[in-house]
């Protein structure tokens, strides 16, 4: 056998020779010294290819701290969707508590679970308040920034992801959302309200260390959490312009847009809902029937579905399904 | 349906695995995997699911139109962390780790796109048969496809660390 060139080298490391040819490879090898030598710079360039591929990874959460954006486990869609997905979150959450339960909330210094504020924080954060209608009652970012070099990193961090929301559509939507937003979650009055309606408000709470858009609030914001930076202040603007607005969903259009959907995620077929929960319209896994989430209508061609698992996804007419027999 | 959650259930994780380290970007890997799925419900049958799987997402990822858009805003979005890192300190090892995982980025940007997406795909451990399938390559180059990926993978990885420390040294 002549000198093995080093495609069938590396076929051989990677098991992809049959039988009969490994033999005759192994007994060659074992006799050449060039294609011995060759062998041992194969197996050295697989295992350090290897490990370089490894390095691509994602370092754990927590271990870069400074990023809020660091924790990326949870499934995420792309930031500008993120960053509407989270301002939802927001909206629901300061419409949802009242004044009185905000103020206690913020001067309990309630902390939440960070890993889905986290998540979501740095894009949500960058919406500018410029882009709201300008009914909006929230002081300008500026007059709450807050000061030191923790602060100013932070601030940096979400100029950063300025770049990451610097879209017309995003802003545009963002205000539709809240709109669809505000108008769902209606009289919604008490925080506790939500303990017994399911997932769906579950996770409400835990994106909310915010206090309600009011001016003495307002100026308190700077909190422990990502979400209660000076932007944020931004986003209780944009809530608060909203909430002037409301815009039910109509029932024939309600009633056309509810049922099955292919999410090519987990879990793989959902239902949505006419039944509404707080936040909005439920949506339920179709293999179980729990209540996993809720959704919004964007427009005619997008559909949003928050989980409460923490994911956003965006449903089209491309996603329809026919609804299984039922069991 | 329990077909859609089982094949969910085996490949998702490989596939997204496989995409971001293709991308550079998980949300786009994401993206691209939730599509991946969406068709594959509607495909039915297929001789050999990975292959199939991986062939589509390949597929899918080469066509994106938004591609441009998407590499720009994440050009942005890695200039943008950059500046906003060089404002806090991490401990060593996450720099370390950051350093390592950059250029990794580099050096198998540095691949041509057959060669990048073969080596991807046998890291995620798909057989010989299933990379010819999904890149529409003859079995007998899959080999030297991987020979080639492997060496300038870890010559350009080399070649990029030791111009990091020569430019450390000068200055």
């Amino acid at each position: 056998m002549n000198d093995i060139d080093e495609g069938t080298i590396h076929a051989w490391l990677d098991g992809a020779v049959d039988a009969t040819q490994s033999r005759e490879i192994e007994s060659h090898v074992a006799q050449c010294a060039t294609c011995s030598a060759a062998v041992a710079e194969a197996r050295g360039l697989v295992a350090g290819a290897s490990r370089i591929l490894n390095a691509l990874d994602d370092v754990p959460a927590g271990v870069t701290p400074k990023r809020a954006s660091a924790p990326r486990r949870q499934w995420r869609a792309a930031p500008w969707v993120t960053g509407i997905a989270a301002a939802l979150m927001l909206g629901i959450g300061v419409s949802q508590w009242n004044r009185d339960g905000l103020r206690r909330a913020a001067e309990k210094d309630t902390l939440v679970k960070p890993e889905p504020v986290t998540a979501l924080a740095a894009p949500a954060e960058s919406v500018p308040p410029e882009s709201v209608p300008p009914t909006s009652t929230a002081p300008p970012p500026a007059s709450v920034r807050p000061s030191g070099p923790q602060q100013r990193a932070r601030a940096r961090q979400l100029a950063s992801a300025d770049v990451a929301l610097r879209r017309d559509t995003a802003r545009r939507e963002t205000a539709r959302v809240f709109a669809d937003t505000t108008r769902s979650i209606g009289s919604v009055a008490s925080p506790t309200a939500g303990a017994a309606q399911g997932a769906a408000v579950t996770a409400t709470p835990s994106a909310l260390p915010t206090p309600a858009p009011s001016e003495a609030s307002a100026k308190r914001v700077v909190g422990r959490s990502a979400l209660a930076d000076a932007p944020t202040v931004q986003l209780r603007g944009v809530v608060a312009a909203s909430a002037l607005e409301e815009q039910p969903i109509d029932k024939s259009i309600l009633s056309r847009l509810a049922g099955c959907y292919y999410t090519g995620a987990t879990p793989p077929i959902v239902r949505l809902d006419t039944a509404r929960s707080a936040p909005g319209y439920l949506v339920r896994a179709e293999a179980s029937g729990s209540s996993i989430g809720w959704w919004h209508r964007i427009d005619d061609a997008l559909i949003r579905v928050n989980l409460s698992a923490g994911a956003t996804l965006n449903l089209g007419q491309k996603n329809r399904a026919t609804c299984p027999e039922k069991r | 349906m329990h077909d859609v959650e089982r094949l969910f259930r085996e490949y998702h994780d490989p596939l997204v695995r496989y995409l971001t380290r293709r991308l550079g970007d998980r949300d786009w890997a994401e993206d691209v995997a939730q599509e991946t799925f969406v068709r594959a419900l509607r495909q039915g049958e297929m001789q050999n699911e990975r292959a199939w799987l991986f062939a589509v997402a390949t597929n899918l990822v080469r066509d994106d139109a938004r591609k441009d858009t998407r590499r720009r805003r994440h050009l942005e979005l890695l200039s943008a962390e950059a500046k906003a890192e060089s404002v806090v300190e991490p401990p060593i090892t996450d720099l370390e780790r950051a350093q390592e995982r950059a250029l990794a980025r580099r050096a198998i940007d540095a691949l041509n796109e057959r060669d990048r997406e073969a080596l991807l795909m046998r890291e995620e451990g798909l057989n010989y048969n299933e990379i010819a399938e999904a890149l529409q390559l003859s079995l007998a180059s899959v080999g030297t496809t991987l020979s080639r990926a492997r060496r300038r993978l870890v010559e350009a990885y080399e070649q990029l660390r030791d111009e990091g420390l020569g430019t450390r040294e000068a200055l």
